[in-house]
């Protein structure tokens, strides 16, 4: 009678660690897209009410927008390359 | 002004506020609004209090440490199994995040104002990302204005939910968390009366 039961589980614990690690990582991912679309909603919106309103340090404050768009950008970027890495 | 001069309380409630000098409430500042007549002038700008600002900080300043104090519990658990890049990972995001929150809860502060004209009144209502409300309703149209005091942190700091009912298509403006708001009544139902009177000469 043939036996049907894996008994090397070796290899499952292997497959089960690579893949917490990259469901892990690709939800980062995901919070960093999000956080990316975030800041740059914040952005339009702000320059979109800058056109109909002008309260002085504009540009500023837009600049600070564009700002966090950059950092956003940079630590997608830099989660992405750990990600690789590691 | 100088028809306010006359015998109108608004004169020295915003004699008050400018000597006052709060960046929150703040008189003849220098701001510009599309559909500005020539001869108007923005007499006031009001803001909610800052310390709703501060306090929303302090909320994300929290979220930050708790988040730092999660990476810290679960560690041990899991650090084996996802190795010492995750704790870097988690952090990046969590500062990632906590900066943009921070920058949306200033910036809907900072867009979140009433301000009074020689002509008219105009909410900025900034309330999410997808949706900001603009409500202007000319002085004459104002009927009435009431100011309602509300919770610990108004009777606290003098602050007041004002209610505008006006005349116009949009009803009821409402601006909540405003510092003032009796000086701020004053100076809107005695423009209020300076416009109606001079639309009946």
């Amino acid at each position: 009678m043939n036996n049907y039961f894996i008994t090397d589980l070796s290899g499952l614990s292997e497959l089960a660690n690579w893949l917490i690690n990259n469901v892990i990582d690709f939800g980062l991912v995901i919070l960093l897209v999000f956080n990316l679309m975030a800041s740059i909603f914040l952005y339009l919106r702000v320059k979109d009410i800058q056109r109909s309103l002008t309260l002085g340090k504009d540009s500023l404050l837009a600049m600070l927008m564009a700002g966090n768009i950059i950092v956003s950008l940079l630590a997608l970027v830099l989660i992405l390359l750990l990600a690789v890495v590691s | 002004m100088d028809k306010v001069k006359k015998g109108f309380s608004a004169a020295k409630a915003l004699k008050d506020l400018k000597k006052r000098n709060k960046h929150y409430a703040c008189v003849f500042p220098q701001v510009k609004f599309s559909g500005m007549e020539d001869h108007e002038k923005v007499v006031l700008l009001v803001r909610a209090h800052p310390i709703y600002l501060y306090l929303r900080l302090i909320g994300i300043f929290l979220f930050i440490i708790l988040g730092f104090f999660f990476i810290a519990f679960i560690q041990p658990f899991i650090g084996g199994i996802l190795g010492g890049m995750f704790v870097l990972k988690l952090t990046i995001v969590i500062l990632t995040w906590g900066i943009t929150l921070a920058l949306l809860v200033w910036v809907k502060w900072y867009y979140n104002l009433f301000l009074i004209s020689t002509n008219r009144i105009l909410d900025l209502d900034f309330t999410s990302l997808k949706s900001v409300a603009w409500t202007t309703a000319r002085l004459e149209n104002i009927e009435d204005v009431e100011v309602k005091p509300t919770g610990l942190i108004h009777v606290l700091f003098g602050l007041g939910n004002l209610f505008i009912q006006t005349a116009g298509s949009e009803a009821k403006i409402e601006i909540y968390n405003i510092p003032y708001p009796v000086e701020v009544q004053d100076i809107l139902l005695d423009f209020a009366e300076i416009r109606r009177n001079s639309h009946r000469r």
